[in-house]
């Protein structure tokens, strides 16, 4: 039985590596292309316009995403809904404020963001263009309070 | 317990002088023994006399090939693959460091009658990856590692995710191995019996490596040291100095490539800048600056040595983790057991090892580009010939102790745990880097094409404009498209070409160009986007924006 301590150390050094798992994994991500594609362009968010009154359609159009991708749309960290990028990285997707509240709201899908407002005395915008229609819930307008700054 | 002996088959005789060990195997003989080669073959004279070309190293090079051929990609492939094989095959220009040696090789290669031409670049890539591999298994021989630790440390290395896939796609970085690995082997060869024959081998080599990668010169100190150590008066000895220096020169005259080239006006060149009237500047590759800028990466020099502090700490573990992936996690303790095993007990050599080791993964730790993990591959190789000396010592550490049935046993279960290591490693990586069913790159390509309007102009990044010029320039499709890589013109000439294009002729690019949606729409066309000037007033966050319905895709 002297030679099993031997097995046993020699099996300890083969194997030690599987210690590092825990940290670095195993290989996982697929060796192609396609991780380092559009690595040189940001994503980007884009809207047309920047205001409307209650009941207004905005139309938002990603670029530069990751292709045939499904992300979440979240306006003010609620999710309202998924859209699929096509091939170039790009997609439209539109938002109904029927119903919505006034107030600034941030749509974000995949951390990039693009801003608009509801405000009563601004122009109805009505729906440009084609794609998946949200629908702005109420109760999610961000409302911003501005503290005085003083300074000696 | 005793600590882990000498084992039986490693001579602590000064590196010099010794007779070659290779040919007179002593020890070892069920772990290293193999068939010789056909008569025929070993009448090679020199070098191949010298080789031992044995059933290990047959394996060493036949089966990493047959995976690779499995699971090769059936046509071009993309970023890289495409550029570096439209410049082969059309004797173009390269960005830096050149690569003039790839070049001439792989025009050469392109002729081969099999496949398309995307196919046979690919190919070189398999042939040098094994070619790698079968010099490695000749390396390990001669550390006097036997058989199946060969097997063991080469299998895994073969088969990890970055050298496996890299010997799949058109790409410098097995042709890079493969002459680090003839280098090691000549310096070796050299140490036995220091020659000035056998230095000119080694100036040779060291010269082609030169002529094809600049970053063969991180193997510099290791191979300084290993002349120095071994034979400093065989060095400097004036024949060997005649003999070594003639041998560099022939290596280093495929540089020759870039001013013939040049002087050719080729097609591809991507030594060069683009201004905003899309007239192209090239380097003047017939004057010394032209080249030293090409050889030396001046336009990567913001990318070296970029990282300081906790970042560097941060890319050093990320090292480490691209190391224990390379090897399936299975080859980092036999390869630290073979670093310092080796280096008690011939520190020359493990001095040359550590030194190319250390150069090439401190260089490229602290370089700051996202596809990093594909170029630590020389301080991959370095480790797998570690891992070979580690398993072989566990090895012959058990037959030591254990001569009987007992000590047969426990080396057939070492021997099964590194088998069974590299066909799990087979087995998990196959489905991550099984290229065998991949059009993607040509399907993206020809679809751009197809989209793309008479006289259109393209600009795009790595993904979209080499594969299109591969398909103009190799294939001879859609010669009127004139397809231009963003990285040859800045932002503010390209947004100044766009302005002043539009108007005239069809414009597209692959991202949409985001400080110019004030003035112009994009909209999808395939995979990229066609411009086009914006009447009204377009734009972002907190601007009026137009968008347009898709164009019509096939």
């Amino acid at each position: 039985m002297k030679y099993v301590p031997r097995i046993l150390i020699a099996l300890s050094v083969l194997l030690s590596g599987m210690a590092l798992i825990p940290f670095v994994g195993l290989p996982e991500e697929p060796f192609n292309w396609q991780q380092f594609a559009g690595v040189y362009t940001d994503p980007a968010l884009s809207i047309n316009h920047p205001a409307g009154a209650p009941g207004s359609f905005f139309t938002v159009t990603g670029y530069n995403f990751p292709p045939d991708e499904t992300f979440d749309v979240l306006v003010n960290g609620v999710k309202i809904g998924e859209v699929t990028s096509d091939p170039a990285g790009g997609f439209t997707f539109l938002i109904d404020t029927t119903g919505a509240d006034p107030g600034t709201y941030d749509v974000n899908v995949d951390g990039t963001m693009v801003r608009f407002q509801v405000i009563i005395d601004a122009p109805v915008q009505p729906q440009e263009g084609e794609g998946t229609v949200f629908a702005l819930p109420a109760g999610i307008d961000l409302h911003f309070i501005y503290l005085p700054l003083i300074s000696r | 317990m005793k600590p882990l002996s000498r084992g039986s088959t490693e001579s602590t005789q000064p590196t010099v002088h010794r007779p070659p060990a290779i040919d007179r195997p002593q020890g070892l003989v069920s772990e290293s023994q193999g068939g010789p080669l056909p008569r025929a073959l070993q009448q090679v004279p020199y070098l191949a006399s010298h080789l031992r070309l044995d059933r290990w190293t047959l394996v060493s090079f036949s089966l990493p090939l047959l995976l690779y051929l499995f699971t090769l990609p059936p046509t071009v492939y993309n970023l890289d693959s495409a550029e570096l094989t439209t410049a082969a095959a059309t004797g173009g220009l390269m960005r830096a460091t050149g690569y003039p040696l790839y070049l001439t090789v792989g025009y050469l290669w392109s002729h081969l009658p099999i496949g398309d031409v995307g196919y046979r670049l690919n190919l070189f890539s398999a042939v040098t990856g094994a070619l790698t591999l079968a010099l490695a298994a000749q390396i390990l021989r001669r550390l006097r590692v036997g058989g199946w630790a060969i097997f063991g440390a080469l299998g895994l290395l073969a088969t990890g995710t970055y050298f496996w896939g890299l010997s799949l796609i058109a790409e410098v970085y097995t042709l890079h191995t493969a002459l680090m690995a003839g280098l090691i082997l000549a310096l070796l060869f050299w140490g036995e019996a220091p020659s000035p024959r056998r230095l000119g081998l080694v100036g040779l080599l060291t010269g082609l490596g030169l002529a094809h990668h600049a970053a063969f010169v991180l193997l510099l100190p290791g191979l300084a040291w290993y002349l120095l150590v071994v034979a400093p008066r065989a060095v400097f000895a004036p024949r060997a100095l005649l003999l070594a220096s003639a041998g560099l020169l022939l290596g280093l005259s495929f540089y020759l490539y870039l001013p013939l080239r040049y002087a050719a006006g080729p097609a591809f060149n991507y030594a060069g800048t683009y201004d905003a009237a899309l007239v192209f500047h090239p380097v003047d590759l017939r004057t010394p600056a032209g080249i030293w800028w090409v050889v030396t990466g001046r336009s990567f020099a913001g990318q070296m040595f970029a990282y300081q502090g906790a970042e560097l700490w941060g890319e050093t573990w990320n090292f480490v983790g691209h190391l224990s992936q390379a090897f399936f996690t299975a080859g980092v303790g036999p390869g630290i057991l073979g670093l310092f095993l080796l280096a008690r007990r011939d520190w020359r050599k493990a001095g040359m090892l550590g030194l190319m080791f250390a150069a090439s993964a401190a260089f490229y730790i602290d370089y700051r580009v996202i596809d990093k993990a594909t170029m630590f591959l020389p301080a991959y190789l370095v480790w797998a010939l570690w891992a070979g000396y580690g398993f072989q010592q566990l090895l012959a550490w058990m037959r030591q102790v254990s001569p009987g049935r007992a000590g047969s046993w426990s080396v057939s279960l070492l021997r099964g745990v590194m088998v069974a290591a590299v066909l799990l490693a087979v087995a998990w990586n196959w489905r991550l880097v099984d290229l065998s069913g991949d059009w993607s790159a040509r399907a993206r390509g020809e679809s751009i094409l197809r989209n793309a309007q008479a006289d259109a102009l393209v600009f795009g990044w790595w993904d979209t404009v080499p594969i299109l010029q591969y398909l103009q320039l190799v294939e001879g499709q859609r010669p009127d498209v004139q397809a231009i890589n963003r990285f040859l013109i800045s932002p503010a000439n390209m947004e100044r070409a766009i302005q002043a294009q539009l108007p005239d002729r069809p414009v597209y690019v692959d991202s949409a160009p985001v400080d110019m949606l004030g003035t112009i729409a994009a909209r999808p066309a395939g995979p990229v986007y066609r411009l086009s000037l914006n009447s009204s007033s377009t734009g972002f966050p907190g601007q009026e924006a137009k968008t347009e319905p898709p164009e019509d895709r096939r």
